[in-house]
């Protein structure tokens, strides 16, 4: 009997995106005992959960508080000891650490599992990613504007499957029951709708204010509705329903009110959820609530938004958004985009089932998309409003369609084949106001990557002349020297091009990789380097062949606009590689 | 998550305390060996001592 551990040591939300991949675990092998471990206060999230054999309460809280002399150091060394021992006896065959903090990579070097996937912590004192879809995550994670992947199908395709499971939740029929109380006497001619004003940070909350308004504009239309929320947003809400007395007189604060399971009972009585970016969307993902989530600042419904078909997203229209995880945005501009007029309006829409598109939905501060289903099979969203279509929009779908066909499922597709499904929905889901800009754009683009392919090429060539070698140690140092100087030289260039957003996720990725090779023997490592050169130069050839194909569609001339690249652009980049201003 | 200043001292506090004896156990073996279980415990501690340990993530300290 195989023996599975599977780590999240995050918040509610990410516990419930990682069910999915549980279900993957449990359906591949249906007798091994599956172990998840969870910080303490979100274990309730897995309370009968089917694919769960045992849960492992990590109380890290405990762990940090204390008095700060070296006895209580050394009694928390005891106590963490104390955790660890049972687990390392568990003797674990598999661990999924689908966390990425340094504690759980350390906690892992400690259980010695025969596989790992995820981050971990080497002998050699350095972190490292296993497992090529969890590398992917780090990498996303570097350059959030460009990932369209949903965590949930990162975690599910880690853990081996690809079968769009619903994040699962159980609830019993006593959680019903007991829900039963909140509704007594609710009143209104239609479904409630549930609201959630809070966030874990303050950077994703919608302003309390504009809620009140929103929620004044849903009661009057005669929907009862529900706050849901943590005890901290108790006070904001009672504040909203002190602000509009008659209006919202029959709207419930429930914040701080329910369990979790009650919780997920009362949203799935809901016709609608409308939140921020919080762990209520993955619960009313799992019950089969839709959804409106408002997203803005952090906050990204590509990578984090409710999972499954047929919710829905308002994002601000910005070219800052989403902010990356080191961003310190004061201003939230993108998040002033989103009027209570466009979020009205997004509930009428969703509520319609996509079909009613007001005109302030279209106006260009906002996008509201709906979630459904891509040509790859995973999750996505596609645009209800026809935006303007923009490089990045291209570029995000072509990074997707590079990624999951040639690095992580190893599809022998052409660039065209993989890309030519994503390229027709393109063209139907967006319009284009200005060919002409957006042609340019694109060769601008295809120069960079031109030329970072030749960049790329050079490492290729770099790697071939050592292992070409058959003593690489015979040659002389000076020689030596000189290809290291020039290897060096030619990796700070391609660390340059980072900069440049065409090029950022690809270079991210060939970061990355460089990070597995600190201790592998010469040869070994000038092989891993040949493989890493090589990779940076098919994605190069793949994105360019399908801006390339992009063009041609668009022009409509069958010539590849991407074929004849400025040369101010190539100059430029070649500047910026080389740290000229 | 700690959010008041005093917490968070306190938390740096903890971390000196913990980076001394982390340094005392690292005395007892060579640079380049393979880190102890002790010493890894020791890790493990002093991250979580440090404010906001819960989303802490090694790329992050490479930018």
């Amino acid at each position: 009997m195989k023996n599975i551990l599977v780590m999240q040591l995050y918040r509610y939300g990410d516990v419930l995106q990682s069910t999915p991949a549980l279900a993957s675990l449990r359906r591949a092998a249906p007798d091994a005992r599956i172990h998840v471990m969870v910080r303490k206060a979100f274990a309730e999230v897995l309370r009968g959960n089917p694919d769960v054999d045992e849960v492992v309460e990590w109380d890290a809280d405990v762990l940090a508080q204390g008095p700060s002399d070296a006895a209580s150091c050394l009694e928390r060394m005891a106590a963490l000891r104390e955790f660890i021992g049972p687990l390392q006896a568990k003797q674990f065959d598999a661990v999924y650490n689908l966390s990425n903090d340094m504690p759980s990579a350390l906690l892992i070097s400690l259980l010695r599992p025969r596989e790992v996937a995820g981050l971990v912590f080497c002998p050699d004192r350095q972190y490292r990613v296993r497992n090529d879809w969890l590398r992917y995550l780090f990498i996303a994670t570097n350059v959030r504007s460009l990932n369209t992947i949903n965590l949930v199908d990162v975690f599910a395709a880690a853990c081996g499957g690809a079968d769009r499971l619903a994040p699962r939740l159980a609830v019993n029929p006593d959680d019903e029951q007991s829900a039963e109380r909140f509704l007594a006497g609710l009143k209104g001619t239609r479904e409630p709708i549930g609201l959630q004003i809070g966030a874990s940070k303050p950077a994703k909350r919608w302003p309390a204010a504009r809620f009140g308004e929103l929620a004044r504009r849903l009661a009057q239309e005669g929907h009862p509705l529900l706050f849901f929320g943590a005890q901290n947003e108790r006070i904001e809400v009672a504040a909203i329903l002190r602000d509009w007395p008659e209006s919202l007189a029959a709207a419930r604060n429930l914040a701080g009110e329910t369990s979790f399971a009650q919780l997920a009972s009362l949203v799935k009585r809901c016709r609608l959820l409308i939140s921020n970016d919080t762990s209520t969307i993955h619960v009313a993902a799992a019950v089969g609530t839709p959804c409106l989530a408002l997203t803005f600042g952090s906050a990204s419904g590509w990578d984090t938004g409710p999972y499954g078909e047929g919710h829905f997203i308002l994002e601000p229209r910005a070219a800052c958004f989403p902010c990356g995880w080191l961003d310190r945005c004061t201003t939230l501009g993108c998040r002033d985009l989103l009027s209570v007029d466009a979020v009205q309006a997004a509930v009428a829409c969703a509520r319609s089932g996509g079909r009613e598109l007001a005109p302030v939905l279209r106006g260009g501060d906002v996008v509201l998309h709906r979630s459904r289903w891509m040509p790859d099979g995973l999750l996505g969203l596609e645009p209800l409003t026809q935006p303007p279509l923009t490089l990045r929009d291209l570029l995000r779908r072509m990074v997707r369609s590079y990624f999951v066909s040639r690095r992580l499922r190893s599809e022998g597709s052409a660039p065209s084949e993989a890309w030519r499904p994503w390229r027709d929905e393109m063209l139907l889901a967006y319009r284009v106001d200005d060919p002409k800009a957006l042609l340019t754009a694109v060769a601008s683009a295809a120069a960079d990557l031109a030329t970072l392919k030749r960049l790329a090429d050079l490492g290729v060539q770099a790697a071939n002349t050592v292992l070409q070698r058959s003593e690489p140690a015979g040659a002389t140092p000076e020689s030596r020297a000189h290809l290291g100087e020039a290897v060096a030289r030619l990796e700070r260039r391609i660390f340059a091009a980072e900069e440049n957003e065409v090029l950022r996720f690809l270079v991210a990725a060939f970061r990355h990789s460089l990070l597995d090779m600190d201790t592998l023997p010469p040869r070994q490592k000038a092989a891993l380097h040949r493989w890493n050169y090589q990779s940076l130069s098919e994605g190069c050839a793949f994105l360019h062949e399908a801006l390339g194909e992009f063009a041609r569609s668009l022009s409509g001339a069958g010539r590849p606009a991407a074929e004849a690249p400025p040369a101010h652009d190539v100059q430029r980049l070649l500047a910026l590689a080389e740290g000229r201003p | 998550m700690p959010s008041s200043l005093s917490t968070v001292q306190g938390s740096r506090q903890r971390a000196a305390v913990s980076a001394r004896l982390m340094e005392a156990i690292i005395q007892s073996a060579g640079p380049h060996d393979s880190p102890t279980e002790e010493q890894i415990l020791s890790l493990i501690l002093d991250e979580l001592s440090q404010p906001g340990h819960s989303r802490t993530a090694p790329w992050r300290k490479e930018r």
